[in-house]
């Protein structure tokens, strides 16, 4: 049955993306839970200290995560209501969105159909965990929207062979590129099959030489200008993966604490990387969308329809992470496996682009039984939704870093903005940024290790140069000043949790009481009235 | 009643403006004329026609060959418009300079880099900008079946100017060049110019034994010693409706001259057509690969962009077609001008004059070696040097006759910030080299955090969408082998410093020179002339 008006299916696709991003976005907020990851915090602080802090600038991004995504926040961090609330990240989310489902709505609409991209589309775009994810700051909507436009426009330039759509391939993957680790693979990945689409087809290797130079110039500008970055910044080109807070570091940590058993095992990773697949997508789209991809794979080998190889790397994403997590350079946890939580499980998401264009092919392909099959799809997305199963919203919550967990990092944070009156407070950022969001205080009024200069003078007199000191159990305060011991004798220890203690400087005017509630404090205790006590 | 007190209270007006304007009003006028007469002389710069146009073009001046007024040649660079002009312009940057340090308290030196910086984006921005508008651009065709069409009777008489020196090895490849071209041999006229003392030349042009319609016509011994004074020179005994120049390397499409008449039948508005060049040796070395690259970004690319906006075009030295008539209107060449071809362009344009793009090759060598290169990108910048000087001594003028704001703005970017541009870039380059390596404290006071962040990214951006756009030109054009060493382009840009600061010098101490450049190392390489 021929469709007469794919235009038709293109609007209800883009009008129901907006819509269904705008009531999602609204039930997260409503429910607090758009910042309840610690990286949904992170990611924010990251933007903000380009902004706001002792020494604001450009190199407040840092070197672990790809500074993309915070850049694009940067027109709306400044704002403390766009800040606090999170929406200074969710609105690129929520954009990425709406532009990610177009893609997929396109890519379909060019494997096969208008309906197979309607059905991908609507798989994509009401899947409860990818609802989640556009609804918080964390980065990977954005890179799935870069890597959806990089693949639609590889396939518009495979049809026509035109400059104009592999360059802007090019640019999508530049911005893939500054976003996430995975798109430096699939960008050697695309310079490939450019090369060998254009070998087969035009037969010319000197045409496809020069394509691949057209093509690999852009998309491997963004890790060109990282290494660059972390040269001109660091000193070190490869920071970014040998520093001090990059991810074989906290690896590393893991690892002494037992909690990497997928390194060095090809086998555990695959699992951990098929059950966090499994947890996002649901039973019926992963088998389907299995089916779909085996059935584009024998038209692209048997039929020679070789244009199917640029949404194929979309699967590069699942091979990616199964050699990460063999590797020791990244950790995913599955209820399923020990040690039986969740964590990184919406790493996953990126594979669920090529299930849902999969699984649309296959629905699409036999209309009744295919509209059986979405349905089902659809049900079981419902029922995940209904019974409490959205994986990627439970990790942020209940989730080995999620917000459950941060708990006293909270609780510590909201008692400092209660009771912040001035100064400078000293802290190791990248442990506790959640500390510093929840507090509101200003990150000028932070001195952390964005500023290392003053950073390093804090630490070997915190007396002369800060008012606060927050320390967390084993982050690098907690080393510098052996858990709070070295500190007592020029400040109080005001505050204290289970994680958590929070350091006021001692009065030079002895005439004010000060009394420490830190049970492990060594200091004499001085009488306080009601009004001096905290 | 109405009309009666409006009509009362003109008559008093009337009465109150007798007794104010002797006071009031007439010693503002006395004042008036007391500026624009005396203090306004001294801003030659705005005062206009100078009294050397009052004689208009002079056809029969044998002294130097120079038709135009001396106003609009580079026969003297610096005139009292020039000095008034720069005094003006100098004061005007002093007193914003010092306002700016004054009101901001922003150090000079950081205000001059962020100027630095802006122009960078601007000419940047400029150049993308034309770039993108030229991607519906579409050269001037002509179909074969038109070609078809023509009779030998129709055709008009065309002029062929050749300005050769010392080019004794390349006379055998011009002569097979010119004798391919097809047209009625009745209706073109070869005028060969040479130098009198130029025996080698003449011997090898009369050992090919050339055809009756070629002539060769001996230049005077008068100065400047130059190309645009021997076309010049040959304008004068031209006898075609239409002219070409060729230079000594070039081999035209063979039916660019029918192509070129049938265009301008079509285009009646057009008063010259630049054709598309690009290089027969382009995979000799290194160099010329990049400077292919260029060609095909100057030609492909940025030059449709130009025609389609409605802006000034620089024509080429060579395969330029004119309509006589309106060459002479415009004065033809300034022999005193290095780059004659670009100095036509604008005043072409200034007249109202347009240029068309016409889809028919010319092949010419690109120059192999940096002893060839230089020299002769040296003449091209200081060309572009004299050229702004000359038709910036009235800048009002200029804008007024150029077309307005819109395509001033083009020049300039266009003209006078090719200079700046090469200039800028060799020094972001070791400005930014210097920093990344050793962040020596001078450079972190003269780019605030700020600054340096938008000067390090416009920089990196820059540089990268400017060989960017080197790469697609030369992908559209097929040379599909030649992609690879645009990635090199940088280095090519800082030849182009190299030889903008030598323009420079040159500008100062020998601005008439004309550093010839040597033809034929391709023959001493046995390069085919293999054309696309």
């Amino acid at each position: 049955m021929k469709i007469s008006n794919p235009r038709l299916i293109a609007k209800i696709v883009v009008i129901t993306a907006i819509a269904v991003s705008l009531v999602a976005t609204l039930v997260v907020m409503q429910r607090d839970l758009a910042n309840a990851s610690g990286d949904s915090v992170a990611r924010l602080n990251i933007a903000r200290r380009v902004v706001d802090g002792t020494e604001p600038g450009f190199s407040q991004l840092g070197y672990v995560w790809l500074p993309a995504p915070s850049v694009l926040m940067l027109p709306f961090v400044w704002i403390d209501a766009l800040y606090y609330s999170g929406l200074a990240g969710i609105f690129l989310s929520m954009i990425s969105f709406v532009l990610a489902s177009w893609f997929i709505y396109r890519i379909g609409e060019m494997i096969m159909d208008p309906v197979a991209g309607g059905i991908a589309a609507f798989l994509f775009m009401f899947n409860p965990n990818m609802l989640y994810v556009q609804a918080t700051p964390l980065s990977e909507m954005f890179y799935i929207a870069m890597i959806l436009g990089a693949v639609y426009y590889a396939l518009s330039w495979a049809k026509q062979l035109r400059d104009l759509d592999l360059i802007t391939s090019g640019i999508f993957f530049l911005f893939a590129t500054l976003s996430r680790y995975d798109a430096w693979v699939l960008a050697f990945g695309m310079i490939v099959m450019v090369g060998l689409y254009l070998s087969v087809t035009v037969r010319n290797w000197k045409r496809a030489e020069a394509t691949m130079i057209i093509f690999a110039t852009i998309a491997l500008l963004g890790p060109l200008l990282w290494f660059s970055w972390n040269y001109a910044i660091f000193g070190d080109p490869f920071y970014f993966a040998t520093g001090e807070y990059s991810s074989k570091y906290q690896q590393v940590s893991l690892a002494e604490a037992g909690l990497l058993p997928s390194a060095g095992n090809i086998e555990n990773a695959s699992l951990h990387v098929w059950y966090a697949t499994r947890l996002v997508s649901g039973w019926s789209l992963i088998v389907i969308g299995l089916i779909g991809t085996a059935l584009i794979t024998w038209n692209l080998v048997w039929k020679r329809q070789l244009r199917y190889l640029f949404v194929l790397l979309l699967g590069v994403h699942a091979a990616y992470y199964v050699f990460n997590l063999f590797g020791g350079n990244a950790v995913i946890f599955v209820p399923q496996l020990y040690p039986n939580l969740l964590f990184n499980v919406r790493y996953a998401l990126m594979v669920l682009p090529l299930l849902v264009l999969t699984a649309g092919y296959v629905a699409a392909r036999w209309r009744l039984f295919g509209a059986a099959l979405f349905a089902i799809m659809i049900a079981e997305y419902a029922a995940l939704a209904s019974t409490g199963h959205i994986a990627v919203l439970n990790e942020s919550v209940h989730g080995f870093a999620g917000s459950e967990v941060h708990e006293t990092r909270i609780a510590a944070g909201e008692w400092l903005g209660e009771h912040y009156d001035k100064g400078l407070i000293l802290v190791d950022v990248f442990q506790n940024d959640t500390v510093v969001f929840h507090s509101k205080v200003p990150f000028k009024n932070w001195v952390h290790v964005g500023d290392p200069k003053l950073y390093g003078a804090a630490l070997e007199e915190p007396e002369q140069i800060v008012d606060w000191v927050v320390l967390r159990r084993d982050d690098g305060i907690d080393e510098r000043f052996a858990g709070g011991v070295w500190l007592e004798q020029d400040f109080y220890c005001l505050y204290e949790n289970e994680d958590l203690k929070i350091y006021r400087v001692r009065p030079s005017d002895s005439s004010e009481n000060w009394i420490s509630h830190c049970g492990s404090s060594n200091q004499s205790v001085a009488s306080a009235t009601e009004s001096d006590a905290f | 009643m109405r009309y009666k007190l409006a009509r009362k209270t003109e008559n008093y007006m009337e009465k109150i403006l007798k007794i104010v304007r002797p006071v009031v009003i007439t010693p503002f006028e006395a004042i008036r004329r007391i500026f624009s007469v005396h203090v306004m002389r001294h801003f030659h710069f705005l005062n206009y026609p100078h009294h050397s146009e009052h004689r208009g073009h002079d056809f029969e001046n044998d002294r130097d060959f120079l038709f135009l007024p001396e106003i609009h040649s580079a026969k003297k660079h610096i005139h009292a418009e020039n000095i008034s002009f720069g005094i003006v312009f100098a004061v005007a940057a002093v007193a914003l300079l010092a306002l700016v340090q004054f009101v901001f308290q922003v150090s000079v030196l950081v205000v001059l880099s962020g100027l630095i910086v802006l122009l960078y984006v601007i000419f940047l921005g400029f150049k993308v900008w034309v770039v993108y508008a030229g991607r519906k651009h579409r050269f001037i065709e002509v179909s074969d079946r038109e070609l078809a069409k023509l009779t030998d009777e129709e055709l008009p008489m065309y002029t062929v100017f050749i300005p050769l020196l010392n080019e004794a090895e390349v006379v055998p490849q011009i002569m097979r060049a010119m004798t391919a071209i097809d047209y009625p041999k009745e209706k073109i006229e070869y005028i060969i110019t040479l130098e009198a003392y130029d025996h080698e030349t003449r011997k090898a042009i009369e050992d090919a034994k050339p055809p009756k319609n070629f002539r060769i016509l001996t230049l005077p011994d008068v100065r400047p010693k130059s190309k645009p004074k021997a076309l010049n020179v040959a304008f004068r005994e031209a006898k075609g409706e239409f002219i070409v120049i060729y230079d000594a390397e070039i081999i035209p499409d063979r039916n660019q001259l029918r192509k070129a008449y049938v265009a301008f039948k079509k285009n009646p508005h057009l008063g010259a057509m630049q054709t598309r060049l690009d290089h027969y040796n382009a995979s000799q070395n290194l160099l010329t690969k990049l400077f292919n690259a260029e060609f095909a970004f100057y030609y492909d690319l940025f030059l449709p962009g130009l025609e389609r906006m409605g802006f000034p075009v620089p024509l080429s030295g060579h395969s330029t077609h004119f309509r006589a008539e309106i060459l002479k209107t415009v004065g033809a060449w300034d022999p005193y001008n290095v780059t004659e071809d670009c100095d036509v362009g604008m005043r072409l344009h200034r007249q109202g004059y347009q240029t068309g793009i016409l889809n028919s090759m010319s092949y010419e060598e690109a120059t192999s070696s940096l002893g060839a290169w230089i020299p002769q990108r040296t003449r091209w910048m200081k060309g572009f040097i004299q050229t702004s000087v000359v038709h910036l001594r009235h800048p009002l003028r200029f804008k007024k006759e150029i077309g307005g704001w819109g395509n001033f703005a083009a020049f300039f970017c266009t003209i006078p910030g090719t200079i700046i541009l090469n200039l800028l870039n060799f020094l972001s380059w070791i400005t930014q080299l210097v920093w990344f390596f050793a962040h020596p404290e001078f450079i972190q006071r003269l780019y605030p955090p700020l600054l340096l962040y938008f000067a390090v990214a416009s920089f990196v951006a820059g540089s990268f969408i400017f060989m960017y756009m080197n790469l697609i030109a030369v992908y559209r054009r097929g040379r599909y082998h030649l992609v690879k060493y645009v990635l090199l382009t940088p280095a090519y840009w800082v030849l182009l410093a190299i030889a903008t600061l030598r323009a420079m010098v040159q500008f100062v101490s020998n601005p008439h020179a004309w550093e010839k450049t040597k033809h034929g190392s391709h023959l001493k390489q046995n390069v085919s002339v293999k054309t696309v």
